[in-house]
């Protein structure tokens, strides 16, 4: 068992000696929490690709149709596993949390 | 740099920030890790990503990053680490073998490449330009109405010494079949989620073959950034941000316009003289963001500065264009009433930063608006009132800035 660890790092030593590596920083602003079920959809089907940013710092005159179009803009374009009868709900979230709203 | 030089940067970037050593660090030193665009919900987290200083957060996942404004006040050359950041898809490389790495050339070519690092800075001529970078949504946050999208400040924009191989050489190189009509770019990001949003970006061929737009492998004299494209990135003077892919693996010579999503619908603006319409409305016709306007920014004085009265005092600042060059730029102590000529600073290039300083009087205490405006040699001046598009591209207002005078 040892032999093949050693083996392995080894491997891997020698694959990637030149390689550059970077390591990100986790996401720091969150999804603001909320009572509506369209937060835990956020959760699921937002975080998937980005941070909470792209909402967060949407301005306040920000209402209904921005958040309809991008959630359906996400659904259709991005493949974000987004089932119709949850775009409502998402949009519902978002449009109560951010833009306009956003306390 | 391999991994373990980018690993002891980000420490020593640590030490510095804790200990505050450095001029340009010390105001973030003191356990600040926010600021504020000064727009409705603009408070942001200044934060350290590998290889860059604090920078403005504009989202973390994927990395867009703006640089803080008093960081152009220190040079006309924006360093390394402090240039901004835009990606658009999480989908993003961590780790890059540049032994391995791969330029691809394909599509309606006589001879496919495969074009390795040491082949491109080896077999083909190196070529410098000094040329800005600005992101097509730079300062979007500032238009009224507000818009949606990225809420970007004035920092999305950058002047950098880039070193590589003119893209006229490698298309000759893998010579463009009769019928090309474009050239397609794309880099090592991808969607997360399978999908046909890739980021990939079209040029016309004889843009693509005007010998300016290039591959580069070096930035200001190093590698370029991992977050700005390492190891290669294309470049294209005097067009938006969105052109320049980053981590550059594949060109394609196609024989039709390009229509994915980053060319259209994203990426569009007014088809008309001024790219701009009414507030609120839609473009009846658009097409795809190409150049810069003229822009010019006052970076020594902010809205937090004082001044005295009956004192000479300096004001400076950048000014650019898509390459034409600076003409003249303009400085007014007084709202626009009065403007005088600033003097320009060293000539790096038609595509660079162009520094200009002037001075002013102040002959009374309170608020004084000074304004900038630059005049490029093709003859555009920066309009006084802004004009205004729902993508929020392409802002390029006169700026003021609004000093106190005691």
């Amino acid at each position: 068992m040892k032999k093949i660890l050693l083996f392995i790092s080894v491997l891997v030593l020698t694959s990637f000696t030149n390689a550059k590596t970077i390591e990100l920083p986790g996401d720091t602003v969150l999804w603001r929490p909320s009572d509506l079920p369209g937060y835990t959809l956020a959760l699921q089907k937002c975080s998937a690709c980005h941070s909470a940013h792209y909402a967060e710092y949407q301005p306040p005159n920000t209402g209904k149709g921005y958040w309809n179009a991008q959630v359906l803009r996400m659904k259709n374009v991005f493949k974000a596993p987004i089932a119709d009868e949850e775009v409502i709900g998402l949009v519902e979230y978002l449009n109560a949390t951010y833009g306009a709203n956003r306390k | 740099m391999n991994s373990k030089n980018t690993l002891s940067r980000r420490k020593i970037m640590t030490a510095a920030l804790a200990g505050g050593a450095s001029s340009v660090l010390a105001s973030w030193a003191m356990g600040a890790d926010r600021t504020n665009l000064p727009i409705a919900y603009g408070e942001r987290e200044l934060s350290v990503f590998p290889e860059k200083k604090p920078m403005i957060v504009l989202t973390s996942r994927p990395p867009q990053l703006e640089t803080p404004f008093n960081y152009f006040d220190n040079h006309v050359i924006t360093p390394n680490d402090e240039f901004f950041v835009r990606y658009h898809l999480a989908g993003i490389p961590t780790s890059i073998d540049p032994d391995s790495y791969r330029l691809r050339v394909l599509g309606n070519v006589g001879k496919p490449l495969e074009i390795s690092l040491e082949d491109l800075k080896k077999n083909f001529p190196s070529q410098r330009i000094v040329a800005v970078n600005q992101c097509s949504g730079n300062s979007r946050g500032l238009f009224e109405p507000r818009v949606n999208g990225g809420q970007l400040g004035n920092g999305a924009m950058g002047n950098a010494a880039w070193v590589g191989v003119a893209l006229k050489d490698i298309l000759r190189a893998a010579n463009p079949g009769v019928g090309a009509k474009q050239v397609t770019f794309d880099g090592l990001d991808k969607p997360v989620l399978q999908s046909d949003s890739d980021f990939v970006k079209a040029l016309d061929i004889d843009h693509a073959m005007n010998g300016e737009v290039m591959v580069a492998y070096q930035m200001n004299g190093a590698d370029i950034p991992f977050l700005n494209g390492y190891p290669i990135k294309l470049i294209v003077p005097g067009y938006y941000g969105t052109y320049w892919v980053k981590h550059l693996s594949e060109i394609k010579v196609i024989d039709e316009v390009y229509n994915g999503f980053w060319m259209n619908p994203a990426y569009r603006i007014p088809d008309n003289d001024c790219n701009c319409i009414e507030p609120g409305t839609t473009p009846t016709k658009t097409i795809p963001i190409n150049k810069f306007n003229v822009r010019s920014f006052i970076t020594n004085l902010t809205d937090e500065s004082l001044v005295s009265v009956g004192k000479s005092a300096l004001a400076k600042g950048i000014a650019f264009d898509s390459g034409s060059g600076i003409q003249k730029v303009l400085f007014s102590p007084d709202n626009g009433l009065n403007w005088i000529e600033a003097r320009l600073g060293q000539d790096l290039g038609r595509y660079s930063f162009r520094e200009w300083r002037a001075e002013f009087t102040p002959q009374q205490k309170g608020r004084l608006e000074l304004r900038v405006k630059a005049i490029s040699n093709a003859g555009e001046v920066q309009p006084m009132t802004a004009k205004w598009m729902p993508a929020g591209y392409m802002r390029n207002v006169v700026e003021t800035v609004k000093v106190n005078a005691v």
